[in-house]
């Protein structure tokens, strides 16, 4: 009797693991050993549409409810705008932090605290208009000293914004207009002042002396809608409705608070269990499986992956820009895109979208040829390949590392995965890195100053990457170009070259991805000129 | 035995002295720069070469090797753990504030995995062969080789999101709310103690085989005693000093075991710490946490070489 029992239960999950074995399998990524199909870069294709997260309408309930959102970073420091985790602010300051103006992913800037500002013909100075009527949630008023007390200690306190650099005095012209007077122009500086930099803190939080343990209540004070009520390190941020708050009626929520949980599993079944209306920063998978309930919202703002051979490097084969060309005909982008984004990325010819105001039309384009890119290899001394190697950070999507790595075989180059961890990636980053091609952690966003700080300067992979003798006077000629219109076309020159000499090749577009519960409205989530805007004075939820 | 006891105490002080050396000489030999990985975080730039000379004087790294091991550990003896590059707080307060998670997680599973292991282990002996010994030891092989982590996610699917038992994760303290605290601490705490309970299992039921099948035990039986107090006054403390061996070297596995767990549950513990730590180049935080780890496992230890007295008398005499 025992003995059939086991019999029976041994060919029970014999049987169990042969139909897994034998089921078809879940799609994967262009990782196959067939041979995908050749595919034109279209300079039409949009991604597909994102549902919209609602309009707004003028019910009665707006008001009420709490937000909960589950990022899966952590935060354990937070407080000043320059005083968060390795200086640079993060999303979940927003609720209390307003910035000075907004912009969208064209950069058409709007205002927000400033009412508006002028330009000099010279660039040599920007004057604001600040919004009457503002106070800060300690009660303190938003003015032009506020503004001078926040922009001169944002940049010794943060190496990230060499706009603020630029900044050689403060004419407080009234209690609320102000002048900066400026070394040189830098078209860098609104871009900043609309992100991190832009962020208001009260006066009299900055001046408080404080310990790590009380940063948060003591230094989280601005002039947004909402106001600091706890901060458990790398666990949650809660905030609840200021109000004070200047713009009358807003906001509708009652409290947002914000959950870091790290692990994908966990924070996709805490989301589906309804622990949180929102999550950020989901995968393509993940949001495919989340479409039918909710609603996806990608950035409008999309950050391009790219690939960075090292150019300068005279000792290693990509010195060759025959060989940097035959990288990028010998990766089938479109097809990378569609199988590893699930539809959400989008497949790029240059260092910017199709459908973006920078994109240049006259930049050379290399789609999918395997035969030209060998080609290319035997002319440029490399008949029968190399051996280099992708670096990489140990957690980047191993999909897309190996799904170049297979491309590069067919075409005879042997590349080796080399991955580290965060500290020897930042290493390669600035000290460069050798006979390969770096993979930044992040893609980069397609704009002039993410181009002149990754892509240029003596900072980040400048050690390594390709440049013409003159791109970094070009650079920097763009950045000090006051002239809009002279700036847009300086910066599509900087793609082009960029493009044309094969020093960066762009994959995909790679905008962060989240979901959002049908209940919620009107948060514009990563909505605008970069991946970390949304509303929280506007957001309300469908009861 | 007191004797003994000063002995093994100066060698675990030995054994502590090693391994921090050894854990301080490994994370330095990692490539890359833990002031590099702090700046250049996210979508940044790097700090001028002052800056960072700044920085590498603000923690110690400036100096050699052999200094930054004395001065960290002369402040080990003062009870200062030095501070953290990453958190930019004293690594006291953030271990005062994780251990006790830990901790807490460490001795609720080492309880219930001793509890059930010895239970389920002595079941299967004293019913060997039958379909409840069958059960268990199918159990206990399946409770060794699935990863905890993976029933983590399970138990998160099935009891949390599908059954809406048990809040999906986290920690809150059993001083704030018990009632919360119970509930986000079923699923962690039992996949914790999986392993523990599946090995102790299987090893208390061999010892108890071995152990009935002496003479003494089946004199027992013959004078008519209840099987009850054959196997828990003759039986059992012969048979459960492997397994109290073994209990001792789980305090280790249950710190080691506790990163994944920590990381699927999103408990804020020490071994959650530990592993951003050792990926952040942080140091400081390495070294603590692991002579507070080896500080415990050497004290567990200890207690258990003593514990075998009381278990073996003959122990005691020698």
């Amino acid at each position: 009797m025992k003995k059939l029992i086991f019999i029976t239960i041994s060919l029970f999950l014999t049987f169990i693991f042969i139909w897994s074995g034998c089921s078809s399998p879940t799609s994967s990524p262009a990782t196959s050993t067939t041979q995908p199909t050749t595919s034109v870069i279209q300079t039409t294709t949009k991604p597909p549409a994102t549902q919209t997260q609602g309009t707004t309408s003028a019910t009665p309930s707006k008001y009420g409810g709490i937000l909960k959102i589950i990022v899966r970073s952590q935060v354990s420091i937070i407080g000043l705008p320059w005083e968060g985790s390795g200086g640079a602010p993060h999303r979940m300051v927003e609720p209390v932090y307003e910035f000075l103006l907004r912009y969208d992913q064209n950069y058409n800037y709007f205002p927000r605290l400033a009412d508006s500002w002028e330009i000099s013909p010279d660039g040599k100075s920007i004057t604001f208009h600040l919004h009457p009527g503002i106070k800060f949630s300690d009660g303190m008023p938003f003015n032009a000293a506020a503004v001078k007390a926040n922009l001169e200690l944002y940049a010794p306190n943060n190496v990230r914004t060499p706009s603020l650099k630029k900044i050689v005095s403060y004419d407080l012209i009234d209690d609320l207009t102000i002048r900066l007077n400026l070394s040189a122009y830098d078209s860098t500086l609104l871009i900043d002042l609309g992100d991190g930099p832009g962020m208001m803190a009260s006066p009299a939080a900055i001046a408080k002396q404080t310990t790590p343990e009380n940063m948060a209540k003591d230094h989280l004070v601005g002039t947004g809608p909402f106001v600091l009520s706890s901060f458990e390190k790398n666990q949650n941020i809660k905030y609840v409705k200021n109000p004070n708050y200047w713009q009358s009626g807003k906001p509708y929520l009652d409290r947002i608070e914000f959950y870091m949980v790290t692990d994908p599993v966990t924070s996709i079944m805490s989301f589906k269990k309804g622990e949180a209306q929102v999550i950020f920063g989901i995968t393509p998978t993940e949001a495919k499986d989340l479409k039918s309930g909710y609603n996806i919202v990608t950035t409008d703002i999309k950050p391009i992956v790219v690939l960075l051979p090292d150019g300068k490097n005279p000792d290693s084969p990509w010195y060759n820009k025959k060989v940097r060309e035959a990288l990028e005909y010998a990766i089938d982008k479109p097809s990378l895109a569609t199988s590893i984004g699930e539809g959400y990325y989008e497949a790029v010819s240059q260092f910017a979208t199709s459908n973006s105001v920078f994109f240049n039309p006259a930049a050379t384009i290399r789609n999918y040829d395997p035969s030209k890119a060998r080609q290319l290899l035997a002319e440029a001394g490399f008949p029968n390949g190399f051996k280099t190697k992708i670096y990489a950070l140990t957690t980047y999507d191993k999909d897309i590392l190996v799904a170049i790595q297979t491309y590069l075989k067919e075409i005879g180059i042997d590349a080796e995965l080399e991955l580290g961890d965060s500290a020897r990636v930042t290493d390669w980053q600035n000290n460069g890195w050798k006979n390969g091609i770096f993979v930044p952690t992040y893609p980069i966003i397609p704009n002039i100053r993410s181009l002149s700080f990754r892509l240029a300067g003596g900072y980040n992979v400048s050690t390594s990457l390709y440049s013409t003798p003159e791109w970094q006077a070009k650079v920097d000629a763009t950045v000090s170009q006051p002239d809009e219109q002279k700036q847009l076309s300086q910066f599509k020159e900087l793609i082009k070259i960029l493009n044309d000499e094969a020093a960066c090749i762009s994959l995909f577009t790679k905008p962060d991805i989240s979901a959002l519960d049908k209940s919620v409205q009107d948060l514009k989530w990563t909505q605008g000129g970069h991946p970390r805007f949304y509303e929280p004075q506007d957001a309300w939820l469908k009861k | 035995m007191t004797s003994y006891i000063i002995r093994r105490i100066f060698q675990g002080i030995f054994v502590l002295i090693l391994v921090t050396v050894f854990v301080f000489l490994i994370m330095r030999l990692l490539p890359g720069d833990p002031l590099q990985l702090f700046v250049g975080q996210g979508d940044t730039a790097a700090a001028s070469k002052e800056e960072l000379a700044a920085l590498r004087q603000k923690y110690g790294l400036d100096k050699s090797l052999p200094m930054q091991y004395l001065d960290w550990i002369s402040g080990v003896v003062r009870g200062n753990l030095g501070k953290s590059i990453f958190y930019q707080e004293d690594i006291t307060d953030i271990i005062t504030r994780r251990l006790p998670v830990t901790i807490h997680l460490g001795i609720l599973s080492l309880i219930f995995g001793t509890f059930f292991g010895i239970t389920f282990g002595i079941i299967c002996a004293i019913r060997r062969g039958t379909w409840i010994d069958n059960i268990f030891t199918i159990l206990a092989n399946i409770g060794i080789t699935v990863p905890s982590f993976w029933v983590g996610i399970l138990l998160i699917y099935f009891l949390s999101l599908k059954l809406n038992l048990l809040p999906t994760y986290g920690y809150t303290s059993p001083f704030t709310n018990f009632s919360l605290s119970t509930k986000q601490l079923v699923m962690p705490v039992f996949c914790l103690s999986l392993f523990s309970i599946a090995s102790l299992t299987r090893q208390t039921r061999s010892c108890m085989l071995e152990v009935v099948r002496q003479d003494y035990i089946r004199t027992a039986w013959s004078k008519g005693l209840r099987e009850r107090v054959i196997i828990f006054r003759h039986a059992i403390k012969n048979a459960l000093i492997p397994v109290v061996t073994q209990i001792g070297m789980q305090i280790g596995t249950i710190f080691g075991g506790s990163v994944l767990i920590e990381t699927v549950f999103n408990i804020e513990g020490m071994g959650k710490l530990m592993a951003q730590a050792v990926f952040g180049h942080d140091y400081q935080i390495v070294q603590s946490g692991v002579l507070i780890i080896a500080s415990t496992v050497v004290i567990a230890n200890i207690l258990i070489d003593i514990s075998y007295g009381w278990f073996d008398p003959r122990i005691r005499y020698s």
